[in-house]
């Protein structure tokens, strides 16, 4: 058969031994092999449950006017396209812009604006820098605490007990500005046109900002409530069945450190293996059509990868299981996430790599899956919605025990994963049909071995 | 004085009719025939550079970042198919057969494949100066060194595997591991520059020489008790 000869072609290279040995290397340096140390268990009250990110107007417009503003005064804005930090200068016409929304946030007219802002360049520039960042404060030195009703309460240190102007709770809050300070978010600005306003914002500075709508939660950190912390416990009990958590969490690291990137090697080296062998003129005179050489080929490069990615899922998900023995647990999630998560990353990877090879007869396929990989790994984890994007090749999800795996972000977004996967597994259904038509073509002598068509009689 | 005899006794010291190693004649031939794609690949990763990251008004410790984490992909394109042509068969007996020793070869490809990404280097580090960047001249030599390093993993593992294809795999991953791992890679971490740390930079840049020269020698080895 077919695919066995091409599995044992495969299985029995150097090329695959490198593959395993780097595949365990990886997940080995990133922990993802052994969980054993990361017991979660019921959170019990009075303990610090680490912080969340919450939509609170209160606490989000004035942290995100301070931080505008002071960009503003430096025009030295922060973005991050696609991950990496990338300072954009405004001109001036797009700094007044920039003005124009600052003075319909604060209720200041844009001319006082402007002045405030030259003024902050001379103190710059005299080194007397009451830098921008300094003149908007909440609640002082305090610390925006939960309550056990689920308020927040800023406390503040001894000697700032007696600021009468400090809010006690979330309801109250609202920026106070230091004695100098003359901005601060009107008071009938509503949140939803804040929001409209620093989108504006993100897009004069072209996208990536913190101020972008679905960005500024970023803005609300606020300390997890016991109650939460229990809620986000019993989602990680009930629904992933605890052994889901560590599962996904061994996926996230395995599509993004070598499944999306390493089966595009073995599939080169498969397409290149017969050409350097000289055999592919036999191949070509033999009676079995292209498509089952391509998807043979293909199914074996796919199963040759999995294979060990399943065993190491398993290898990495029973480490905990005797932690948890006496819970219900899933013994069936490492699979289902290694052929859910895992597999359409590998399939992409090894079907554009056939493709590009089967075209141009060049490793090419290498730097242009390299490429892919490359914005896609730096794309980052900004915020759990791009995490999920529809175009992501390795979909993020980089929660570990300390979060509980964040189950309920996993559930919120679980239909866009869905139709991610199913996308890149139609592309690559896709990219192997090119395949076939460029093999067949290749085997009728259609495009010679150096990518130009011949012009034959026929056509 | 030499005769002919004695040349064809020591292939490795051939020259030209002036007595010159045609080092600038095998360097023209081999950049047409088999350095073509990997400068334009090269060319393009640096036109890509812009979209990743930021490349204007950044400070010298984020600087480093589209030099060591981008820019230094390039040794890996330049230098890992140093060894290619030869993999085939075909070729490989062909220019066995030819007065020059492919030892000498190689060197010369290696030495024009370090020119060319010092090059390219040179003109991204360029390029981020004229966008006010603080770029010194520690972070090219810095990003140098990365590229010599990763481009040396590359060579070696086609030195020792005798394809190019898996040769790409170890500098690749090498450089995923860095994301992961950190500064717990101690002299062989990339990214340090970026932490203000030029540490590491002469070791991987004597390593990756050493490197070089190994798998070179290897490949010396090899053929002659093939």
């Amino acid at each position: 058969m077919l695919f066995l000869q091409e599995l044992k072609k495969t299985v029995f290279s150097v090329a695959y031994a490198v593959f395993v040995i780097v595949t365990i290397l990886s997940l080995y340096s990133q922990g993802a092999l052994d969980f054993g140390d990361s017991r979660i268990t019921m959170p019990r009250p009075g303990e610090n449950y680490g912080t969340t990110q919450k939509e609170i107007p209160e606490i989000i417009m004035p942290a995100a006017l301070e931080e505008l503003w002071g960009e503003f005064c430096e025009n030295n804005y922060r973005t991050y396209p696609i991950g990496f930090i990338k300072h954009v200068k405004l001109s001036d016409r797009e700094q007044q812009q920039v003005a124009e929304i600052l003075s319909e946030i604060t209720g200041v007219s844009k001319e006082e604006i402007l002045r405030m802002r030259q003024d902050y360049a001379a103190h710059a520039g005299t080194g007397n820098n009451n830098g921008a960042n300094t003149d908007f404060v909440i609640g002082g030195d305090g610390n925006i605490q939960a309550g056990s009703d689920g308020s927040y309460v800023i406390s503040l240190p001894e000697n700032d007990t007696d600021n009468a102007q400090v809010p006690k709770d979330v309801n109250d809050l609202s920026i106070t500005a230091a004695p100098e300070t003359l901005l601060s978010v009107r008071g009938d600005m509503a949140y939803s046109r804040f929001r409209i306003l620093m989108q504006q914002v993100d897009d004069i500075l072209g996208s990536g900002s913190s101020y972008a709508a679905d960005s500024l939660i970023g803005f609300g950190v606020v300390p997890l409530t016991y109650e939460e912390a229990v809620q986000r416990y019993n989602a990680f009990i009930d629904s992933d069945k605890i052994t889901g958590g560590y599962a996904r969490l061994f996926s996230d690291y395995a599509v993004a450190m070598t499944m999306s990137i390493l089966p595009v090697f073995l599939a080169v080296l498969m397409c290149t293996k017969d050409r350097r062998s000289k055999m592919s003129e036999l191949i070509y005179t033999r009676n079995v059509s292209a498509l089952k050489v391509i998807l043979s080929r293909y199914l074996a490069v796919i199963t040759a990868v999995m294979i060990p990615i399943i065993l190491l899922a398993y290898i990495s998900n029973a480490s905990v299981w005797g932690q948890y023995s006496g819970s219900e647990m899933d013994y069936l999630a490492p699979l289902k996430y290694a052929l859910g998560w895992i597999m359409p990353s590998a399939m992409i990877s090894a079907a554009l790599g056939m493709c590009l090879t089967e075209l141009t007869n060049t490793p090419i396929a290498i730097a242009v899956q390299g490429f892919w990989w490359l914005f896609d790994v730096n794309a980052g984890i900004r915020s759990v919605a791009s995490s999920y994007a529809l175009f992501r090749l390795a979909p993020r999800h980089n929660a570990g025990a300390m979060s509980c795996f964040r189950t309920q972000d996993y559930l919120d977004n679980f239909r866009r994963l869905v139709t991610n996967r199913l996308l890149f597994a139609v592309l690559s259904i896709l990219f192997i049909a090119i395949t076939v038509i460029i093999y067949e073509a290749r085997r009728r002598g259609s495009i010679n071995e150096k990518f130009s068509f011949k012009k034959t009689a026929s056509n | 004085m030499r005769n002919s005899a004695s040349k064809r006794q020591h292939p490795i010291d051939v020259i030209d009719a002036n007595g010159v190693f045609p080092f600038w004649e095998i360097t023209r031939i081999n950049i047409r025939h088999n350095a073509l794609l990997s400068i334009a690949v090269s060319v393009v990763l640096l036109l890509l550079i812009p979209l990743l990251t930021g490349t204007a008004n950044l400070d010298r410790n984020e600087s480093a970042v589209p030099l060591e984490m981008f820019a230094s992909l390039i040794g890996i394109i330049m230098l890992t198919p140093v060894f290619g042509p030869e993999q085939n068969p075909e070729i490989n007996d062909l220019v066995s057969a030819k007065y020059v020793s492919t030892e000498k070869i190689y060197l010369v490809r290696t030495v024009y494949s370090i020119l060319i990404l010092t090059l390219l280097t040179g003109l991204f580090s360029l390029y981020l100066g004229i966008r006010d960047c603080d770029v010194t001249a520690g972070l090219f030599l810095g990003t140098l060194s990365d590229a010599v390093f990763l481009g040396a993993l590359g060579m070696i593992t086609s030195a020792l595997c005798n394809n190019t294809v898996i040769a790409y795999m170890i500098p690749m991953f090498f450089y995923a591991l860095n994301y992961g791992m950190g500064n717990r890679l101690g002299n062989y971490y990339l990214f340090s520059m970026a932490a203000g740390d030029f540490g590491p930079k002469p070791w991987m840049f004597a390593t990756g020489i050493a490197l070089m020269a190994a798998s070179v020698l290897y490949k010396g080895i090899q053929k002659k008790y093939r």
